[in-house]
This record gives C-alpha cells, sequence and structure tokens, in this order.
C-alpha cells in the first residue's frame, strides 16, 4: 500500500489533517489583508502566487473573528490547482501514514451532516482530525455565507 | 414465563434506560476523553479503549437540554452493538450517573412509553417500555441509537 503524506495544521490544541499535495504555500499571517473579508473569514492571505480566503478557527471550529498573535502562520490550499482556502494556526509539519487503516472513520452517531471531519487518528497521545479538502471547503464556505 | 436479564443505566437528569444483557462490554470510571469538533452536542468526544479503540461517547441525558458536569456522570457503560447481522461489534459509551444495575424483567411489566420531554425523542430507538419499581423503563435498541437517522432527528430537535 503506498504511504500518504498528510499536513499537520495545528491550532488551539486542534491537529487537523490535510493532504500534503494540496498544500500550495505556508506564509506567515502578516501576509494576511484583512480589509479583504467575506463572510467569518479574517481576510485574504495574498502572496505573488495568488490570493487565498483566509480564516482563523477555534478548537470547536467556530470562526476567530480576529486572527490570534498566536497564530503566526498561515496554510494555503489549493484544489485541482485552484486556490481554494488558508487557515492560520500555530504550527504546521507533516506526517506520512504508511496504512491507511490508521485513519479510523468517524462512526455514524458522530458525524454530523456539515461537519468537516471524517475520520480520526491517534499518534501517541495526540487524537488528529482528518477532513479533505474538499469537505473542508465546503464546511468553510458555508461559514462565509452565513 | 422467563425473564430475562438486562442492565439499568441511570444517565442521569431523570432519564433511566435498560440494555440488553449481553450488550454490556465494561464500565469504566475517571475516563479520558477528546473532544471532536463538529460531532452532534450529546455525541462529541472519543474515547480510547483496550487495543487502541476509539469510542464514542454519548451523553443521553443532554438530549433533554441539560448539559451534565463530567463529575455529575463519572462512569461509562462500553456498550456493544451490531449495524446488522454478520455486521461487525461497535462500541459506544454511554455516560452514566452510577453503576449499572442488573435487573430481571419479563412480559408482565411491559407498560405504555413513559411520558415527558426527557423521553419523547427516544421513542423511535425504544424496544418496549416496562415498569420497574414503579418507574416506566426503555429497552434501548443500541445500534438504533448510533443510526444516522437518529443522530438527524436529534440534531433537529
Amino acid at each position: 500500500m503506498a504511504a500518504t503524506n498528510l499536513a499537520v495544521i495545528s491550532f488551539d490544541g486542534v491537529h487537523l489533517l490535510l493532504p500534503q499535495r494540496a498544500v500550495a504555500t505556508v506564509e506567515m499571517t502578516s501576509s494576511i489583508i484583512s480589509n479583504d473579508i467575506h463572510g467569518e473569514s479574517i481576510g485574504q492571505l495574498k502572496t505573488t502566487s495568488g490570493e487565498w480566503p483566509a480564516y482563523a478557527l477555534q478548537a470547536d471550529f467556530n470562526a476567530c473573528t480576529q486572527c490570534p498573535a498566536r497564530y503566526r502562520y498561515c496554510v494555503a490550499i489549493n484544489q485541482d490547482n485552484q486556490e481554494a482556502f488558508s487557515i492560520a494556526c500555530e504550527e504546521v509539519s507533516s506526517i506520512t501514514i504508511e496504512n491507511e487503516d490508521e485513519l479510523r472513520p468517524l462512526q455514524t452517531c458522530m458525524r454530523a451532516p456539515d461537519s468537516p471531519i471524517e475520520a480520526v487518528m491517534l499518534k501517541g497521545n495526540k487524537l488528529m482530525l482528518v477532513s479533505n479538502v474538499e469537505t473542508m471547503q465546503r464546511f468553510l464556505s458555508r461559514r462565509a455565507a452565513a | 414465563m422467563t425473564a430475562s436479564q438486562a442492565w439499568l443505566l441511570d444517565c442521569g437528569n431523570s432519564l433511566s434506560i435498560a440494555v440488553g444483557f449481553h450488550e454490556m462490554a465494561e464500565l469504566l470510571q475517571n475516563h479520558n476523553s477528546y473532544s471532536v469538533p463538529g460531532s452532534p452536542g450529546y455525541c462529541s468526544s472519543l474515547l480510547v479503549w483496550q487495543n487502541n479503540s476509539l469510542v464514542p461517547v454519548m451523553d443521553l441525558a443532554m438530549l433533554s437540554g441539560k448539559k451534565q458536569a463530567d463529575n455529575e456522570v463519572p462512569f461509562v457503560s462500553i456498550l456493544s452493538y451490531q449495524e446488522a447481522p454478520r455486521m461487525p461489534l461497535q462500541h459506544l459509551a454511554l455516560k452514566v450517573k452510577t453503576a449499572p444495575r442488573r435487573i430481571l424483567i419479563d412480559d408482565e411489566q411491559v407498560c405504555d412509553f413513559p411520558q415527558g420531554p426527557n423521553f419523547s425523542l427516544l421513542r423511535p430507538v425504544t424496544l418496549s417500555s416496562v415498569l420497574h419499581e414503579e418507574n416506566a423503563v426503555m429497552i434501548i435498541d443500541i445500534a438504533r441509537l448510533c443510526s444516522a437517522e437518529f443522530r438527524d432527528l436529534a440534531n433537529a430537535a
């Protein structure tokens, strides 16, 4: 079985996993232009290679109205080579999953239809929350429309 | 008439239910759990059980609108169920206020479904109601309790 590389985006005690191949760039949150706000975004991450709506989330995945100072990085995520969204965070790293059985789908009773979390993974004493770009974008778009 | 064994579970907020005797796998106290954002409020965390199994933790009493502090419901009963015959066993950790009690129930105890806001939502997942010590107790189908139908019903309530 092929290994899977995942980005670990950590904020407010949460570790969110997204496919590493979807990461376009990692920038400092100082690159977020905050006078261009849509819905619950905190602005636009602008770089020479593109623009991504920027979101800062709390541990319960509610949006922050302002980017917390401890969120120093912003991870830009692409979908099919198009700018999708960016997430501000405290840390970003990557892990390689040798066996996809390590990713455990949430049981039905925990899977709310509008939740961005599809699976979880236990790594040491940390619970990693697994999403994918399409589901996460749909979740953030709904927040933008709210 | 043959009586069947069951477990009586006090879920808190005056909500007691019964489950089949063989559905109880273990009772845990002082467990650690992990929050899962985006999950329904009454089932929003996971605990690690046995060989690194991740088991959803459900607080049924929350469905009556009252959130209970962890010290009010210090135990969890690990329950086993199958979504369908020949499917693998799955588990649910149900928050309970006190250690479960083993009871005997028979057909003569069958009674009407209890009335009240704590109970109405559970009607679709109730196999039967029995009178035990002058209280109506719902016998719950764990698989239905963990189904998408019940999750959506509870979310809409």
